[in-house]
């Protein structure tokens, strides 16, 4: 079906409006809700994904931009294409925007997402996008090949492919100024126009006035030549500064307007079910400028533009103290207005003043303007005006801030003798002790005063979890000491035998050096010493009470009945006569079973 | 290490003083950079509190409120650094930030003390109930009573501790340009436009965007354009 539009202004909406009242409930309750959700159409998501692969469009000129558009049944996050799409040779590729939309299919909705790649080609030739696959909710998803014939001669008429036009009104911005966009999409080759759905301006550092958009069909200029184009128009507002690349995407959608449109000219719009191609614009580049900072004027809340005031106007110049009159002031711009922020209420003796409210915007001879309304309420006698508000704005026009303070107005406040408002005179009270405390900054600290090893809390640094060991080790330390001593006062034999392999180990370095020397007596003793020193922890006895045969009772049957038992009484009684028969002669010639005494003592102390 | 350390704070002291000057000569720009200098080589509240000045008169109000909540924050005492914040806060129309029972609790004393309080207490309760049976000294009652006076301190500077350590994640919005966005990317819808000293708490954070909930919702918002209470 065709439909033909003969010079007629018209506003219309792609759907018919319900009764205002049938499209809000007030206060639905969850049944009514569960009724709204039950009655839309469902979703299907269990329909085995497919995918489609064409170029738009199949024929072009070599350089000439095509459109490789690859399409899902499945949501835009499911899909996970390849990084690198296996090109043939001579096409450049590149992935230049992908969108969802979701379009009824059998009475059910379904998801379809969107990948668009650009795609030109150098040289003339046929090229084919061989068959590769995607990963879908986890699964591999073939696409199919597709083929772009590139020809030098076409037979004419040939389309390129469709695309959007972004037109800013202006490149060259200042943060915070607004401007309008405009996204064309012109009408193909055979004169019909249709509407975009789900247009989205890209790029980093705007904000879009979504209450400002229109959409139209008129008559424009492109390229050189006039046609009829679908014109999306919406503000933007820069936040932050630099150069930003602005470009619009959108999928075709018939005469599905989503919305009042506004209708001018001969036209062909498509009838029947849209297609919802998604299509892209190149890119705009827009310079946006930073505020200039330094002369920044009192009362600069971030209205950029021609903004004026008209002289503000109060209910009443004669007042008594503690009865809040009201402050109008209009604010007039060429847009944005619902942004304005109203001018801050400043802190003035004598005044207590509320934060504005907002008070709608209307039309009048300086153009729309903004109202807002003060309450200000007299705490005291001495105050002749109403309090200055300080506001400006910048003019990006002029580069500068504009001073636009709202005035004072002259006032007489009456003293209420009566004392009937008891609220004003708390207030007034509070106030002053208020005011007493913030009359404002401090003075300078005159010393950096104590010094803060930083700003991070110790639970945060790495050390002090760590010094936190210390104190366990300390304990852990002392609980370990305190049980060992209590099983070494348990068994003292550990501690006696302990003593006795130190005190044997001295001896026999003693020995040994005695031995070293020739000095038979020193060598008598010390083998003596060492001897007893090995016996006694096991009788237990304090080493120099114990006597040859003590000795003898350590060592075993085996070695008693050898060379051991006599040894050793030898040595006894070696020492024996030195001691007590003045013969030392018979030491001398121990010195000779050196290795023999070496082999008893490590006997005797492997027993320990 | 000693000497080191006597030098470093002489150097802060001197770029205080600097700063001190310009500031009193009208220059706060200088100023407000000589106050940073002598931070970057000692951390007090008293440069803290005269970088929010320099800051301040530099039109600088979100940093301004930073960095007398960091003064704050170092020193509860400090009555020029919760005087000013009062101060800005009324003038810069910003709210206070929410603070929980046990945050509120951790503001009474210096950040650093709750958690040096809960560590000596809970080791000199630990010391008191043991010390005694291991080098077998005569138990005394003083013993039970000081231990049991430590553990109860350690378990009441538990909760301002972790009070200190929630209050961390809580930010000051210090670019005029910041916006609470509603996915952590540039292209995202603007929830609102976030007024400067609005104080944020982090509940996450991916890439360069944080995740925060402010007193009027919550959102993601630029990393850059926030300054942490405790900077990490």
């Amino acid at each position: 079906m065709r439909l033909k539009i003969f010079i007629l202004l018209l506003l219309a909406s792609a759907r018919p409006s319900p009764p205002a009242h049938a499209q809000m409930l007030v206060n639905p309750s969850a049944e009514q809700l569960m009724q709204i959700v039950r009655s839309q159409p469902a979703v299907d998501i269990a329909a085995p994904v497919t995918a489609t692969a064409s170029f738009d469009p199949p024929q072009v000129r070599p350089g000439e931009k095509a459109v490789y558009r690859v399409v899902f049944n499945a949501t835009a996050v499911s899909v996970n294409l390849p990084k690198i799409i296996p090109a043939p040779p001579g096409l450049q590729i590149r992935l230049n925007c992908s969108g969802q939309t979701m379009q009824p299919v059998g009475g059910e909705y379904q998801n379809f997402a969107t990948f668009d790649y650009d795609v030109r080609a150098a040289a003339p030739g046929e090229f084919t996008m061989p068959e590769f696959s995607a990963e879908i909710y986890g699964k591999p998803v073939a696409i199919p090949a597709a083929q772009l014939v590139v020809k030098t001669d076409l037979p004419e008429p040939h389309e390129p492919a469709r695309q959007l036009l972004v037109e800013p009104s202006a490149t060259n911005v200042f943060v915070g100024e607004v401007f309008n966009v405009s996204v064309l999409l012109p009408a193909t080759a055979a004169g019909a126009v249709e509407g975009v759905s789900d247009i989205q301006l890209n790029g980093d550092g705007f904000v879009v006035d979504k209450n400002s958009v229109r959409q139209s069909i008129r008559a424009v200029v492109t390229a050189g030549r006039n046609s009829t184009a679908y014109i999306f128009e919406a503000s933007l507002t820069p936040i932050a500064a630099g150069k930003v690349n602005l470009s619009a995407q959108g999928f075709t959608a018939g005469m599905n307007f989503g919305g009042p449109i506004s209708i001018t000219g001969h036209l062909t719009i498509p009838g029947g079910p849209p297609k919802m191609i998604l299509l892209d614009s190149e890119p705009v580049a827009i310079n946006v400028r930073p505020l200039p900072g330094e002369r920044e004027l009192p009362g600069f809340l971030g209205a950029v533009g021609n903004y004026a005031c008209d002289p503000p106007s109060l209910a009443t110049n004669v007042l008594k103290v503690g009865e809040p009159v009201q402050l109008s002031i209009v604010i007039h711009g060429p847009n944005n207005l619902s942004r304005v922020n109203p001018p801050l209420p400043p802190r003035a003796d004598g005044w207590q003043i509320f934060p504005a409210e907002r008070g709608g915007i209307s039309g009048g001879a300086k153009g729309p303007g903004a109202s807002f309304k003060y309450t200000l309420i007299p705490l005291t006698t001495a105050v002749s005006t109403t309090p200055a508000l300080p506001f400006s704005c910048f003019d990006p026009v002029g580069g500068k801030y504009i001073d636009l303070t709202i005035p004072s107005l002259p006032v007489t406040v009456l003293a209420d003798a009566m004392q009937t408002n008891v609220d004003a005179a708390l207030m007034l009270a509070e106030n002053t002790a208020e005011a007493d405390q913030k009359t404002g900054l401090s003075q300078l600290a005159s010393s950096p005063g104590w010094s803060a090893g930083g700003l991070v809390p110790l639970q945060l640094r790495g050390w002090f979890p760590l010094m936190q060991i210390l104190p366990a080790l300390g304990f852990g330390g002392l609980w370990w000491w305190d049980r060992r001593r209590r099983f070494l006062e348990a068994h003292p034999e550990i501690v006696r035998r302990r003593e006795a392999r130190r005190a044997l180990r001295r001896e026999r370095r003693w020995l040994e050096q005695a031995a070293a020397s020739g000095d038979a007596t020193r060598f008598v003793r010390h083998a003596i010493s060492a001897l007893q020193i090995a016996s006694a922890p096991h009788y237990p006895a304090t080493p120099r009470a114990l006597v040859c045969g003590d000795v003898l009772q350590i060592l075993t049957a085996a070695e008693r009945a050898g060379n051991s038992s006599d040894l050793v009484r030898r040595f006894f009684a070696a020492a024996d006569a030195a001691a007590f028969a003045n013969r030392a002669e018979s030491q001398t010639a121990l010195l000779a079973e050196q290795n023999a005494l070496r082999e008893i003592l490590q006997k005797l102390e492997a027993r320990l | 290490m000693l000497a080191v350390t006597q030098y470093i704070f002489a150097a802060g002291e001197t770029r205080f003083q600097t700063g001190v000057a310009a500031y009193a000569a009208g220059q706060f720009e200088p100023a407000a950079q000589a106050f940073t200098d002598a931070l970057a080589e000692q951390t007090a509240p008293g440069t803290l509190v005269n970088l929010g000045l320099a800051d301040w008169r530099c039109g600088r109000t979100g940093e301004a409120l930073l960095v007398w909540q960091q003064a704050a924050w170092l020193d509860p005492f400090n009555r020029a650094a919760r005087e000013n914040l009062v101060y800005a806060r009324d003038a810069a129309a910003v709210n206070l930030p929410e603070l929980t029972w046990f945050e509120e609790a951790s503001t009474w004393l210096p950040a650093n003390w709750w958690t040096w309080l809960a560590g000596v207490s809970l080791w000199l309760a630990v010391a008191l109930v043991t010390v005694p049976g291991f080098l077998r000294w005569r138990k005394a009652g003083w013993h039970q009573t000081v231990a049991a006076l430590a553990l109860g301190v350690f378990l009441a500077s538990l909760a301002p501790a972790a009070g200190i350590f929630t209050r961390s994640k809580i930010a000051i919005v210090t670019d005029k340009n910041a916006a609470l966005r509603l996915t952590p990317t540039q292209a995202a819808e603007v929830i609102a436009a976030l007024p400067l000293g609005e104080p944020l708490r982090e509940l996450r954070s991916r890439g360069n965007y944080l995740f925060v909930r402010t007193q009027n919702g919550s959102g993601w918002v630029e990393r850059k354009q926030v300054g942490f209470l405790c900077p990490k």
